[in-house]
């Protein structure tokens, strides 16, 4: 169990995928200009992420590396092709292009990126040497960080290029908070992505760094 | 005069990293060793060629069947994976020695997959560009990618020396040079 909970702070804080391994930033830089797109994105990595990696740890007695990134690139492309279909038919204000007034958030360009992070491999490589069980908690755990890490920098990014935030709730109806007049539309374009990307992971490491010293005061006072 | 055009817009206004797509090669090639770089070189071209033909061929099955459109993301990755195991049965005589590079190699291969994707889901968009247009981009977007990256490398060597703030060496750092280079990039596309 305490292994379980280790695994579990590992894959949420000191190990997430987006701020402290740099992985899947094509994502964090692309699909994140606002706050519902980077939700929306994250949720569909995170699906295709366990799916994967308890597949492969599953049968990781009978796979080697190769095999394994061959398996896990099929597997995301289908479940992204898989969450396409799916938003077209039962959402269409956002899976299909000049449905509504509301489409034109480019979400149908940004789906089939998901396929092609880094995340899947990076992850499915220590999942061959884990049981099925921490596997599992180890996906569940990176794919609530990304989420939570590509929601902190949609946020920022949507409040400092539009001045509000906005939210499609269903096919017709759309509410947003509006805050300022202020906007620096820049921050709409891969720029700003890479910009807050690099502040928000300094700010990440800086928290390890603390972290780290405290932990080596209380052990050296023990 | 339409080929000239279309190289030079691929090579720096739609350069895939300077758009935002492979961002992570940045991080991850700029770290690794040189034997494995010229592998991928060579491979970004292969997969380039080949995909943007695919994809080429798909923008022709668009018009006769419009539901091939939510599919092509499976078609493309699958036509990759079929490169890759190309890839790594060309590879095998030469490279017995080096089991570690071959699978670091394969990695980093598949890994920037986005930007073979990039380059179908660009050569999709234009609607009835022609085959001229095609490979422009074909050669142009690789090489802009391998421009980008190789303008990266001395920087990364640099700032590795450099007396930075704790929190923000390593990755930070070179993402706020990237996106510096990308602002000034930009002036290129408006």
């Amino acid at each position: 169990m305490k292994k379980l909970g280790r695994i579990f702070a590992d894959g949420f804080h000191f190990k997430n995928p987006g701020l402290g391994l740099f992985i899947g930033l094509t994502l964090s830089v692309l699909a994140t200009t606002s706050l519902f797109n980077a939700v929306v994105i994250g949720i569909i990595t995170a699906i295709a992420l366990i799916i994967s990696e308890t597949f492969v740890s599953i049968f990781r007695k009978h796979l080697d590396f190769f095999v394994t990134s061959l398996i896990v690139g099929l597997l995301a492309a289908a479940t992204s092709t898989v969450a396409s279909l799916l938003l077209a038919a039962y959402y269409p204000s956002i899976g299909l292009e000049g449905y509504s007034e509301f489409s034109n958030n480019l979400l149908t360009t940004f789906i089939p990126f998901t396929s092609c992070t880094f995340i899947y491999l990076c992850k499915a490589k220590h999942a061959l040497n884990m049981k099925p069980v921490e596997a599992l908690v180890d996906s569940v755990s990176s794919g609530l960080g990304f989420i939570v890490a590509l929601a902190l920098i949609g946020v920022i990014r949507e409040i400092i290029s539009t001045g509000e935030i906005v939210f499609t709730f269903s096919n017709n109806v759309q509410g947003f908070i509006h805050l300022w007049d202020f906007k620096l539309p820049i921050f709409g374009q891969p720029f700003g992505g890479l910009l807050v990307t690099a502040l928000l992971a300094g700010l990440h490491q800086c928290i390890d760094n603390r972290l780290a010293e405290n932990r080596f005061k209380v052990i050296v006072k023990e | 005069m339409e080929f000239l055009t279309g190289f030079l817009t691929s090579l720096f206004a739609h350069n895939l990293l300077l758009m935002g797509k492979g961002v992570n090669a940045i991080v991850s090639l700029s770290v690794d060793n040189k034997k494995s770089h010229k592998y991928v070189i060579i491979y970004y071209f292969l997969s380039a060629l080949i995909l943007g033909f695919v994809a080429y061929g798909l923008n022709f099955a668009e018009q006769v069947l419009s539901e091939i459109k939510y599919f092509y993301i499976l078609i493309l990755v699958g036509a990759l994976v079929l490169i890759s195991i190309l890839f790594y049965v060309i590879t095998i005589p030469i490279k017995k020695a080096h089991q570690a590079l071959k699978d670091e190699c394969v990695a980093i291969i598949l890994s920037t997959a986005t930007f073979a994707v990039g380059l179908a889901v660009l050569t999709l968009v234009q609607e009835q560009a022609s085959l001229l247009l095609i490979l422009a981009n074909i050669i142009g977007l690789p090489l802009g990618y391998v421009f980008s990256i190789l303008v990266f490398r001395p920087i990364t060597e640099r700032i590795t020396i450099s007396n930075a703030p704790k929190g923000f060496k390593g990755g930070p750092l070179i993402l706020i040079t990237s996106c510096i280079i990308v602002l000034a990039f930009s002036a290129l596309s408006f």
